[in-house]
């Protein structure tokens, strides 16, 4: 099922929908939207939904941007549903600055994608297309 | 009459002059001096937090050789000692949870020589 580019950015973000489960119970954030950054090394999300599940810290990393500028943020490890595909184990970052969500590429390296940019339309599918 | 309406014109004349190098530079260090201080992780870090940052400089203060035995494995550390290992990150940090319950627990890769640092390679163009 495609989903719709968010508008609200110029030019409009590829996105997914999220939902973050803590390893341990069945607790679930609600419906996130996650935008496709397959510019980024790692999944960040919202430091806030992460305490609202009580998603457990695993380590300390350095986050840094495309300048160098770096800071200390927190990794933990959930189980992740995208666009209703289960990811389980999959480590991600507390972001305590923005209220994004990134779906870095070691989320996006496990799945399929197929980007309909003059559609708007962003969709995982099962089969890569032309291939029997 | 004459003479105000002179000081008011060297007034306007002074204002409408393009400042110099010198006034410039004091200008932006008095507008940089009244940004807001970036707020940096560390102030509020928590205790559990500040548990994990501490068995993690424990850990990787160990002999390279000491970490390498674990090698292609996930290292559970607890109290300095690495308590479980497992190749499979998501089984260990459950059977970790169930003998240790919420402690602050430290899951990494054995074969990390230090903190591992990420990349966001996206900028964003503001508008």
């Amino acid at each position: 099922m495609p989903f719709s580019y968010d508008p609200t950015f110029t030019p409009p973000f590829p996105r997914l929908p999220v939902i973050v489960t803590p390893i341990e119970s069945g607790a679930q954030s609600a419906a996130l939207s996650g935008l496709i950054d397959t510019g980024a090394d790692a999944t960040l999300i919202p430091q806030a939904q992460l305490q609202a599940i009580k998603a457990k810290e695993i380590y300390r990393a350095r986050l840094r941007s495309h300048w160098g500028e770096s800071r200390t943020v927190s990794v933990h490890l959930v189980d992740l549903q995208v666009a209703g595909h289960n990811l389980p184990g999959i480590e991600v970052i507390a972001e305590d600055l923005t209220e994004d969500v990134l779906l870095g590429r070691n989320v996006l390296n496990r799945l399929i994608l197929l980007l309909d940019g003059p559609g708007a339309s962003a969709d995982v599918v099962t089969r890569r297309p032309g291939r029997r | 009459m004459l003479q105000n309406r002179t000081t008011v014109i060297e007034q306007v004349r002074r204002l409408a002059m393009p400042p110099s190098s010198a006034d410039r530079l004091a200008l932006i260090r008095a507008i940089t001096s009244l940004e807001t201080p970036k707020r940096e992780r560390g102030a509020n870090v928590s205790a559990d937090g500040q548990t994990l940052d501490a068995e993690q400089e424990t850990w990787f203060a160990r002999p390279s050789a000491e970490r390498k035995r674990y090698a292609g494995e996930y290292v559970a550390v607890h109290g300095g000692e690495v308590v479980d290992h497992d190749p499979d990150q998501r089984a260990l940090y459950l059977r970790v949870l169930a003998r240790y319950g919420h402690q602050p627990m430290l899951i990494v890769r054995a074969d990390w020589n230090t903190t591992p640092e990420f990349t966001i390679h996206s900028p964003r163009l503001e508008r």
